[in-house]
């Protein structure tokens, strides 16, 4: 089965670090889908499927909690496998993610091994659900 | 842990551009000499307990570079001003967000602003804990500066607390 994955980061350069650590990551792909905001990933969503969602937190428009908190909104969406890549790793910060549903968390910088580690541990958990 | 605000900025700065961009970059002294100055410069702010803006000086020389390692563009082709400008951003936001896990500790909540490009001639004035380093050849700063620098000094190993809550 390819994935398709959906990328969330005002950085253009950190969306082309992301895609290019996925591709080495060796995980099937299909598609991988860009969007600079919240907004715009909720926009994605509506036309394209994606089977995890990699998104910042601080970003303009829609900052990465309230794009988690619209997805819970759908039914379509409430499932959808979200892992946060941020710089900001406070404890209290990534254990309000998990309650809203988040399902990992990822520290910039982070490694292709960390990235690849969390696909495969989000997947799986997805598989075995 | 870091002794020492500086030696936090130090440990994050270097782990940043080692880890995300590839770069060797290293404690400037005296030994390295006069190098290129900085001549870009990208600003951000933090809020939270403490609030306070970090920034981070380079020479528009290592741009180039820097976006092309970070995407992995070992050809250094198309590295734009726009994208090498996007990268120091990036760098930035690495390194506060480092910086302030390392100093305040993994159970403070801060909030960043977006890192913004500003010209050269408005950088604010260097604060109270500036460090420089010495990355391709030229020159970087780093400076941190507090809102309140009572707050700055009163963060020691041995009174690193945050203000009580009432």
């Amino acid at each position: 089965m390819a994935y398709n994955i959906l990328i969330v980061d005002d950085s253009a350069v950190t969306r082309e670090v992301l895609t290019r650590t996925i591709r080495l990551s060796g995980m099937p792909l299909g598609e991988i889908y860009h969007a600079a905001n919240g907004a715009e990933a909720l926009r994605v969503l509506d036309e394209k499927w994606a089977d995890i969602v990699f998104t910042d937190i601080n970003m303009p428009v829609m900052d990465g909690l309230q794009f988690v908190e619209e997805l819970q909104k759908r039914d379509d969406w409430e499932r959808l496998p979200v892992v946060i890549v941020s710089t900001e790793g406070s404890k209290n910060r990534i254990e309000e993610l998990q309650k809203i549903g988040v399902s990992g968390y990822i520290r910039k910088p982070f490694t292709p091994e960390e990235v690849t580690d969390m696909i495969q541990k989000v997947m799986g958990e997805k598989t075995n659900a | 842990m870091p002794d020492s605000l500086e030696q936090a900025v130090v440990d994050s700065t270097l782990r940043v551009f080692e880890t995300a961009a590839f770069m060797a970059i290293w404690l400037w002294s005296e030994e390295d000499g006069e190098l290129p100055a900085p001549d870009t410069v990208a600003v951000m702010a933090f809020h939270g307990p403490v609030s306070g803006r970090l920034t981070l000086r380079v020479s528009s020389s290592v741009l180039p570079a820097l976006a092309s390692n970070m995407v992995g563009d070992m050809e250094g082709g198309d590295s734009t001003t726009e994208k090498g400008l996007d990268a120091l951003r990036e760098v930035l936001n690495m390194i506060c967000g480092n910086l302030l896990t390392s100093w305040y500790g993994e159970n403070v909540v801060f909030e960043l602003d977006p890192p913004e490009i500003v010209p050269i001639e408005a950088t604010p004035p260097a604060s109270s804990a500036s460090t420089r380093f010495a990355v391709e050849g030229t020159l970087a700063e780093v400076d941190v500066a507090m809102a309140d620098e009572a707050v700055s000094e009163a963060a020691s190993p041995s009174s690193r607390s945050l203000p009580e809550e009432h």
